[in-house]
Formats: C-alpha cells, structure tokens, sequence
C-alpha cells in the first residue's frame, strides 16, 4: 500500500542521496514513484542533480599539483604569520608557548604515515610518551621558536601597541551557531544583533542573575561594519573563556554601561525612531566612486524599489530589467539578503540586491558601498483573520507537553514576519534565531498575505528547524497540527489581509537559541 | 623544523583545495590554508581521535575561512550577487572557468554560488569534498538533521533555478 505524501516521497528521495533508506522507506518511496509521473521526473531530475553535483564540482576544485617552490613560498608566509601571532599573544600576555612545544611533540607521535592515508592509527594520542624522534623535533622547535623571538616583531610596534593594550584583558570565542546578543543581561532583554561562530570579544562585565544564569557584557570589533565597535550581553554557555577572567567587574542593575550599547532599539523605550535610521558612512567610501544596479535577466527580480529595505514597505517605483540606477548604501542582513539604497529619477527607493546587477563605474566602483544601518518600523496594517466555511478554521487543540507556566513572548516581533503579499508564484523566506528564555517554550512567527479583494490564494509553508519540539499552525488544511522539528509543510487557502501565525516549541527545560528557516510560497 | 616542513608540504595542497572551494578565492585561500596549518600545528595535542583526522583538520580550515568571510561580509551579499552578473565578469575567465567542461558546468557553479552561505557551504562539502552528512555535520557543530534539511533546501533551490534559466542538457533530455 502507497500510503506516502508527495512531500513525504520527496523528501525521502533527497534522503536516500545522503544516508539511503531503510528497505521498507525504499518501498514506500518506489510504490509512490510508480503511481506518481510527477514525482518519478523528479526523482529523476534529482538523481541526474546529483550525479552532476559529485562529477562537476569536484572537477571545479581538481587537487593542486603544486610545485615545490610554491610550497616553500607559503612556508615563508606561515613563519611570517607565526611571528605576528607570537607578538600579539605576547602582548596581551595569553601566550602559552608550551601550546607550541606540545603541539610539535604531538605532531611528531603522528607523523609516521599520517598523511600518507590522511588518518593517524587507532589510539595514537597526542599525550603518548614523546619517542626520540618527538624529543628531537622539540628541540627543533625551540629553534625554530627562538629564531623566530630574534626577529622583530614584524608590523607590530611594541611600545606603541603595550602602550595602547590592557595586557590583562578576558577575551571570550562565541561558540554556537548564530548567538543572539542582548541589549541586557538576559532573555528577557531586546535582540540587537546575532553574533556568529567563533567572533572574539572583550569582556567588560559579568553579571551573575542567579541559580548559574551568568551573563557576560562583551565588545566586539568589526572594522568593516558600521558601527564597528559595538556591544551586547551573552549568557556565558555560549562563549569559551581565555585570559585573565578572574578580575571582570561585576554589574549591578543600575552601572552606567547602556552607552557601550550603540544600537537602538525599538521595544526598550518605547520611542519610535525615525522610520530609516542611518548611520554616518564608514569613512573608507570613496566618494568619487559610482556604483549602478540593476535588475538582471537571470533571475527573477523584484524591479520594485520600495521605501524601505524589505517588500513589506511602500513600492516607490520601479525599474525595468537592465536598467540602472545609481547605488547610495547597502543594508546587509547577515548573509542572508542585502538591499541597496538607490537613486532613480529623483526618488530615494530599495531594490532587494538578489538578482541585481553591479555595475562599478568611477575609481572604486561598487565595493565598499556605504554600509546602513536601518531599523525597520513595522508596517501598519491589522490583521483580519478571514479564513471562511469550508478553509481550513482555526479549532484548539489541545497542547502535548506544554506547561502551564510556558509564556508566549509577549510582543510580535516585525522582524519575525515573512511577507508574502498576494501575487501567485511569490515565494520567500526568513531565517532567524529564537532567543529564547529559559522557562519560556514557545515562540510565535507570522506569514503576512495581502490578496487583492475577492480572490483567494493558497499559502504554503515550509519550516525547518534543528531543535524545536513541535510547531503548531492553528488553521491548517494539510498537514499535522503538531508537527516534529524538521522539514515540514503546511497548506493554508487564505483571503485578505491575513496574519498567519505559527507557533515554534522548544522541549521542556531547554533554552534557545533555536536557528529556524520559515519558507512561504503563493499559489492559485 | 623537517617536520614541520613534512607536514606542511603533505597537508598545504589538500588544505589549499578545501580552502579555495569554501573562499572562491585564489588569494583569500592561500592566505586561510597557511592560517589554518598554523592553527592546526598548535591544536595537535587537542586532537582527541574521536573524528578523523581527515574531519579534524578540515574542521579547523573551515573555521579559519570563516573568519575570512566574517572579514568581508559587509560585501559578501554583493559579491554574490555581482558573480552571477555577466557584465561584472573579468574579461579573461578563471582557471575554474577555462576548466570548464562544458555549458551545464558553468550554469551549475553559477546557480551553486547564488546559494546562501550556509546552503552553498554543505553543497561544496558533500559534492566537492565527498564528505558524508555526518562528516559535515561534526564540522559544522550542527545536526545530522540539520545538514539533511540544508542539502534538501540546497538542491530544491538549484533543480528550480536550473530550471528557470537554461535547463542543462540533462535536464532537457529528462523533458523530451
């Protein structure tokens, strides 16, 4: 018996690429494909995909056959950047050149056919007793070292840089994918800003909230953004340590830090911002230089230019494919998305910079662009639930491992709308991290459609997560009401302006951030 | 110092591939390879044998080009979208673009780079590097389920947007 969906077949067919199937997914997934055309070409398709993927992209990146002096040269850049390395840790007296001599020890314990099979053998631990060999390439080591400490500390001045370094700092690395930084030490406080992996930042103060909850103020440097200093609170299980921790200042509600937060925020004061908030432009632009964008024919662009970076603002104009306009500034979301600011024919407007094409004209042409800073106001609409009759209605249900203490946060959050508007065939998306707060284990997200008077539209969903327990979207067509973390997708038939609104759970007693991607799309 | 040479010499051409698939960048991955052979020269004693060795050290070049990337991302958005762009190519094509086999490569790489980061990442990992989900999810610190739903995400996006262009030839055979 067939008893697989569409989306079920699929995304087993994606599943087999990777790890295979179990035989009994295996048959599932063939019975389907022998009752379904459409999901037979796309397997298809997607085997041919495949194939094509393992062939051509490993003919892309074909193996270097470099020549030895080309070797040599990197060595030559290696020892330089050792030097520099050694000088900087040296400076802020975290330096453990013991790390170094261990090192070369383990490397020697391993060396003996390791790269021959690129693996070293079963049980060869770096801590093993050094061999003679080990003793003697620590010895090389230490003169390799202590070459190197004869040299002057390339590029970096010493007394000009001890003079302006605290050689008693706590450094922290985040660690985590996408951790959010908070405008005060916990949850409850506002998102300024998502750190990525592996950013290194001061610490300045530590606050302990009780019951282990510590939380650690840190500063962060970015040359290239603007601000590029900037400041933020972390709990303390996302960063790993190094330094001198021991003598971070405590903070007690009240110290004077808020001006180490230069990033406004919106639900804090409670005082609306100018709609575009913009920051002066790094100092680095050239302002000679001249940079065009416009819609390219490889894609399928949005030749809106709306008054703001997002489709949910007002549509200003428009621009017809190849035709430029000139750039001003560019607001860039993470990697995610990036829309430039542009002038065209005298009005100011935002082009989603996707599809785009960059054309430099002048010295420095399209790169750096002015980085702007902008915080978006939410647009002003009301929802009107009008999902009608024989749609889906919106029943409660009753909500599996969900406490009675468990708090919804309390406002919506713009940011946390993905807006689909009306047009059939749109298709977005919006990823985002939850900060989420211990104790609390829900957190809503909205898909926002606008369909014109008197039509109706499907809106399909998509979500994918790592960590959520469960997602719930009250008024579904298809699809469970509760649904495991994942890649799921939901159906909805929808008139109006609508709010949809999922509602993303963690499992009881775990705290965010929780990483999840919401995908909509529009059809007839 | 000859071991350290050894090791450089055996490891820098592996290293330097892995770097300029995740940079696409000739410059940039000479640069992250280098930093990422000193990187993993100092964390050796770190390493437990709990992945491969293989896994470990391309772990630790992963996390050196992201921080080359961290470097310029206020630009990466623009460089992404400026690859696709014909009028923005060099005059002359790079040595990925001379290899070029055919047509369908080159609309492949270019539907390939338009993928977000993170998307584009576990592609090049799987399909360039033939590293296995698990593989690539102990290198990036996430999920197995999470690499399954990028990859799934991944080739979603390119079937769609080779579609949409110029299908290549055996996507157009599957059509007749």
């Amino acid at each position: 018996m067939n008893s697989l969906t569409h989306t079920e077949a699929r995304e087993l067919l994606h599943l087999s690429l990777d790890v295979g199937l179990k035989p009994s997914d295996r048959r599932a997934v063939e019975a389907h494909l022998a009752e379904c055309p459409a999901c037979a070409a796309y397997a298809n398709d997607l085997a041919r995909l495949d194939a094509h993927l393992f062939e051509s992209m490993q003919a892309r990146w074909a193996d270097p056959d470099l020549p030895s002096l080309e070797i040599d040269r990197g060595l030559r850049h290696m020892e330089v950047k050792v030097r520099q390395r050694q000088a900087r840790a040296r400076l802020l007296s975290v330096a453990q050149p013991a790390v170094w001599t261990a090192g070369v020890i383990a490397l020697v314990a391993v060396l003996g056919g390791l790269f021959g099979a690129i693996r070293p053998q079963t049980g060869q631990q770096p801590e093993e007793t050094p061999t003679a060999d080990a003793e003697a390439a620590a010895a090389a080591s230490e003169t390799y070292l202590a070459q190197m400490e004869a040299t002057s500390l390339i590029g970096l001045p010493t007394a000009t840089v001890a003079a302006t370094v605290d050689p008693v700092v706590c450094m922290i690395e985040v660690v985590g994918d996408d951790v959010p930084l908070h405008d005060g030490p916990g949850e409850e406080h506002q998102v300024t800003r998502v750190i990525e992996t592996g950013m290194v930042g001061v610490v300045l103060y530590a606050a302990n909230q009780g019951s282990n909850d510590v939380w650690l103020m840190v500063q962060f440097e970015e040359p290239l953004n603007n601000p590029p200093t900037y400041a933020g609170w972390l709990p303390v299980q996302d960063v790993l340590a190094s330094g001198e921790c021991s003598t971070v200042p405590e903070y007690l509600p009240g110290d004077q830090v808020a001006e180490l937060l230069p990033t406004p925020t919106l639900a804090a004061t409670g005082t609306p911002l100018p709609a575009i908030f913009e920051a002066t432009p790094t100092p680095t632009f050239d302002p000679n230089a001249v940079c065009y964008v416009a819609p390219g024919d490889y894609g399928p662009p949005d030749v809106n230019l709306y008054s703001g970076p997002g489709t949910m603002y007002e549509i200003v104009g428009s621009l017809e494919i190849a035709e430029y306009a000139r750039a001003t500034g560019i607001f860039s979301q993470m990697n995610y998305s990036a829309w430039v600011r542009v002038e065209h024919e005298g009005v100011v407007g935002w082009v989603d910079a996707t599809y785009y094409m960059f054309d430099g004209r002048g010295t420095m042409g399209c790169w750096p662009l002015p980085q702007v800073n902008v915080y978006p106001l939410p647009p002003t609409f009301t929802p009107t639930p009008t999902l009608e009759g024989d749609l889906a209605t919106p029943t409660p249900q009753p909500y599996p491992g969900l406490s009675a203490t468990s708090t919804l946060l309390p406002d919506i959050d713009y940011n946390d709308v993905l807006y689909l508007g009306g047009d059939v065939g749109y298709e977005d998306e919006l990823t985002r991290t939850l900060p989420l707060a211990k104790g609390a284990t829900q957190h809503q997200v909205s898909v926002r459609v606008n369909v014109p008077p008197g039509e109706q539209r499907h809106v399909n969903v998509t979500v994918i997560c790592s960590r959520a327990e469960s997602i719930r979207w009250a008024p579904y067509e298809e699809g469970a009401p509760y649904l495991v973390c994942g890649n799921w997708y939901g159906r909805v038939m929808t008139q109006g302006d609508n709010l949809l609104t999922l509602t993303i759970s963690l499992a009881p007693g775990e705290a965010g951030p929780e990483s999840y991607t919401l995908r909509g799309s529009v059809a007839p | 110092m000859r071991e350290i040479d050894d090791l450089v010499r055996q490891c820098y051409p592996a290293v330097l591939r892995f770097a300029h698939s995740i940079l696409d960048d000739p410059d940039d991955a000479d640069d992250a390879a280098q930093e990422a052979l000193i990187n993993a020269v100092a964390a050796l004693d770190r390493y437990r044998g709990d992945s491969s060795f293989k896994t470990w050290l391309y772990a630790i070049t992963l996390n050196t080009c992201r921080t080359h990337l961290r470097k310029r991302k206020v630009r990466q958005s623009v460089v992404n979208a400026i690859r696709l762009i014909v009028p923005t190519r060099p005059a002359t094509p790079s040595p990925e673009e001379a290899a070029a086999q055919n047509e369908s490569d080159r609309l492949l790489w270019a539907a390939v780079d338009a993928l977000d980061e993170k998307h584009r990442l576990v592609v090049v990992l799987r399909y360039a590097h033939d590293l296995s989900t698990r593989e690539i999810a102990e290198m990036l610190r996430v999920s197995e389920g999470t690499v399954h739903s990028r990859l799934h995400y991944a080739r979603e996006k390119l079937l769609k947007r080779l579609r949409h262009v110029h299908p290549p030839h055996w996507m157009e055979e599957a059509t007749q």
